[in-house]
């Protein structure tokens, strides 16, 4: 059994108290449109218990924040994240970056536990030790599918188990497709968490070097040569839109975790530039759900962030063209044939 | 023995068969990128944006050739419509390709060495080489280097109106080629002025 396992089983009662505190919050039933438009904002819509619930969470996690300041980022623990011991002016310390993620209303001390609940975090002889849990722990829904999806993708054959979820999503931070308003930033969240190590030949040793020899990694840029304008790609559309297998959606899980090497990536550029695009059904899966084409334009969802050559077209303008062109065939056509009746029957006068 | 006079310098012939083969190329892999859908592509999505982007790059060239050298050559006088008689050359030529031609006329304005167009072939010719060429190149180089392109018009990508005027002025191009290319065939005899385009004399009657 694993020491987060051991530490889990052994501290449920605790966690029992905190994950009922802080998951009443993230589990309050509101349209999926309002949670998106406005993540652990106003609190107008909350009941009294739930407000009080906010205040109590609010308030553990300032103890947390009182060191930890900044945006955590797992690659980066203990550079960014202790320095300001407080405010100053007595107003509880709060992270944007959490608040507005998905975990943004639960208790810092819902997932690190033992000896992560006081200062300092070392455990006296017999206590839990500072942990943090799995994240199966909660996700034990969605796991089963991931893990089977990663077991087949090239980070499982390189890196085994070393590679965990953590390794990829930052659960400080993480917003997920069903909460991002904006698809650009769902982008730049997402690639951001590749590129760091697959930004550079600097970046991957980082991770890499912990667990097997560091490899060289080629030039993003380089590689990705025959793709036009791919920086405009990069802002627009994910890594694993064309990295992963597509796969049928869930209602927990859009994109595939199997992540695919150079040879089995989507390389069939009409597979997005249609009107039937595949975007609809990766990036695009919650924001585009429900949305009519706008005045003929397909897709509007998607034109709203990017315009998409094949995708993001207007139907009705098409249709005029097609017409106007078959028109001034049909035109052109009618009038050669006439002169051509005409020019015979002009034949046939003249030699009788 | 037919009457001959010479009317188009070699450059104007060759500028205009280039032309015709970098506007059919457009078309076709244009129509291709536009309508794409996995499994009907017309030319194969990555084939077709490389000819595409060569192709337009090659026409503004063209372009260049074109506006430098009619300014150098006069020839851009060819294009102005004559006001005297306008009317009345419009009247005419319409009179023709609605009757005339059915019943065997010639042409009442056949080009000559001073006036190469007819009034309609003026206003048309002008309005597609000094707005409709223009605009479906300045919105394909906007394309080529999206980054030039306004970030957000009306609440969407501000690429998409660039898209929008390339497809229009595209369209009106593919039109009048439909057009032109039959009407080419509208001489004296139906193969007069393609003949023309290639020796560059027009021969009458």
């Amino acid at each position: 059994m694993s020491r987060a396992n051991a530490v889990a089983i052994a501290l449920r009662p605790v966690r029992a108290v905190a994950a009922a505190l802080s998951l009443t919050l993230a589990a309050l039933p509101a349209p999926a449109q309002a949670q998106r438009a406005a993540p652990a904002a106003g609190d107008g819509a909350l009941s009294e218990l739930e407000r009080a619930t906010r205040r109590m969470v609010t308030t553990e996690n300032a103890r947390c924040l009182t060191c930890h300041v900044g945006d955590s980022a797992h690659a980066q623990q203990g550079g960014l994240l202790f320095g300001v011991p407080s405010n100053g002016d007595g107003t509880l310390r709060q992270s944007p970056g959490f608040l507005a993620s998905n975990h943004g209303s639960m208790a810092c001390t819902t997932c690190n536990v033992g000896a992560f609940r006081d200062y300092p975090h070392v455990a006296a002889r017999g206590a839990m030790p500072a942990a943090s849990l799995d994240c199966a722990e909660c996700h034990a829904t969605r796991t089963p599918r991931i893990e089977a999806e990663i077991a087949r993708s090239v980070h499982a054959r390189r890196y085994g188990d070393s590679l965990t979820c953590t390794t990829c999503h930052d659960p400080h931070v993480m917003v997920s497709g069903a909460r991002a308003t904006d698809p650009r930033a769902l982008v730049a969240q997402d690639n951001a968490a590749c590129l760091s190590c697959h930004g550079s030949a600097a970046a991957a040793p980082r991770f890499a070097g912990q667990v097997v020899p560091a490899v060289a990694r080629p030039d993003i840029d380089a590689i990705h040569a025959w793709l036009p304008n791919p920086g405009r790609h990069w802002a627009a559309v994910r890594c694993i839109d064309c990295h992963t297998p597509m796969v049928a959606p869930t209602a927990l899980l859009g994109v595939s975790h199997r992540i695919v090497g150079k040879d089995e990536a989507r390389r069939d550029c009409a597979t997005c530039h249609t009107v039937d695009s595949a975007l609809r059904a990766t990036l695009y899966r919650h924001l585009h759900s429900g949305e009519a084409s706008a005045r003929g334009l397909q897709n509007a969802a998607i034109a709203r962030s990017s315009y998409v050559i094949g995708a993001t077209r207007n139907t009705t303008l098409d249709a005029g063209a097609i017409l106007a062109v078959l028109a001034v065939l049909l035109g052109v056509l009618g009038h050669g044939f006439l002169r051509w009746v005409m020019a015979r029957r002009r034949g046939r006068h003249g030699h009788a | 023995m037919r009457e001959r006079v010479f009317i188009l310098h070699i450059w104007i012939r060759i500028w205009h068969w280039t032309n015709a083969v970098l506007i059919l190329t457009l078309t076709v892999t244009g129509i291709s990128l536009h309508f794409s859908a996995p499994g009907l592509m017309l030319v194969p999505f990555e084939l077709a944006v490389q000819l595409h982007d060569r192709a337009g790059l090659a026409l503004v060239a063209t372009y260049a050739v074109f506006v430098v050298g009619n300014i150098v050559s006069g020839n851009w006088w060819q294009y102005m419509p004559k006001p005297e008689g306008f009317w009345l050359r419009i009247r005419n030529q319409a009179r023709y390709h609605l009757w005339g031609i059915f019943r065997g006329e010639d042409p009442p304005y056949p080009p000559t060495a001073t006036n190469n167009f007819t009034a309609m072939q003026q206003i048309v010719y002008w309005i597609v080489m000094y707005l409709v060429m223009p605009t479906v190149l300045i919105t394909g180089i906007i394309y080529m280097w999206p980054d030039l392109a306004p970030q957000q018009v009306l609440g969407v990508d501000g690429l998409l109106p660039i898209a929008v005027l390339h497809f229009l002025a595209g369209l009106a191009i593919v039109l009048f080629m439909i057009a032109h290319i039959y009407l080419g065939t509208c001489g004296s005899r139906v193969s007069t002025h393609l003949r023309m385009m290639i020796t560059g004399w027009h021969e009458h009657g």
